[in-house]
């Protein structure tokens, strides 16, 4: 099935590698999107359908945690499912995170193939 | 210190084999500049810097092994955003080992470039790799007074 994403990150690099895990994982991808931190991702998807956020956290302007906060106030978006990369793996921002509506959760550094799990297991657990 | 150098060689060799693709032969010895170098601070259950320098062709290298490309076809400022990236990765792995359970903020990467030599002689903490790509330096400040 092709699904649409939107890839949070303030580091370029970081997006393309996302990115490029998301087309060597075999993903059906229909369309990509990219911002640059949290105001950037809420405009996108403002005026974009997507099926899947992947987000950094610590990012300027608004980090994951504030975008979060922001898609949970706005009942279009809030059933968009996202899931959250960040090198702070501690126990007590996971939880948060997961807390405020985040569908997953994957620590930096990450394999490809952990990537691939836990966007396969949140798109299944999405749709249902 | 021995445990900050052991938990600095550990979480080196754990971002560098996971997202880099490369690893660690063992300690290397500091060449002349240019050196890509990047640094972030951190606040929280303890206060620091952690920063990283590399060689400029050291710094393509890993950069291209990042990206999933040749070196050669690497954006010249991709470079330093990689760098920026291992510090900041690199950070997040050793906050979680030097206090588990611990509450960190570590704020966006700061890249340059240097013509001067290696900016990490000054940190409490430094250790040099020698890696395929060529010399890795990693320094780490960190407070030992807690917040809280």
């Amino acid at each position: 099935m092709a699904f649409s994403v939107l890839i949070v990150d303030d580091c370029s690099a970081m997006q393309s590698v996302i990115r490029r895990i998301l087309t060597i994982s075999g993903f059906d991808l229909e369309a990509c999107y990219f911002a640059g931190d949290g105001f950037e991702a809420l405009s996108m998807l403002r005026r974009h359908t997507v099926d899947l956020v992947i987000s950094d956290v610590n990012m300027p302007r608004l980090d994951g945690e504030a975008m979060l906060r922001c898609l949970a106030e706005d009942e279009n978006l809030r059933n968009v499912p996202v899931v959250m990369v960040s090198s702070d793996g501690t126990r007590s921002r996971v939880e948060r995170l997961v807390g405020m509506g985040a569908k997953g959760y994957i620590v930096k550094p990450f394999q490809p193939a952990a990537l691939r799990a836990e966007l396969e297991r949140v798109l299944e657990v999405s749709n249902g | 210190m021995a445990d900050l150098e052991n938990l600095l060689d550990s979480a080196a060799e754990e971002v560098l084999e996971t997202m880099f693709y490369t690893g660690i032969f063992g300690p290397g010895t500091e060449g002349d500049g240019p050196y890509v170098a990047a640094g972030v601070a951190f606040q929280g259950s303890r206060n620091g810097s952690l920063d990283v320098a590399a060689p400029e062709s050291t710094a393509i290298a890993l950069a291209a092994a990042f990206l999933g490309e040749d070196p050669e076809s690497v954006p010249a400022q991709q470079v330093p955003t990689v760098i920026g990236e291992l510090a900041n990765v690199l950070c997040g792995v050793v906050l979680g080992r030097v206090e588990e359970g611990g509450q960190f903020v570590i704020a966006p990467p700061q890249v340059s470039r240097l013509d001067l030599g290696n900016p990490a002689h000054n940190l409490e903490v430094r250790r040099v790799f020698e890696l395929e790509e060529g010399t890795l330096s990693v320094g780490l400040t960190i407070d030992p007074v807690t917040n809280g």
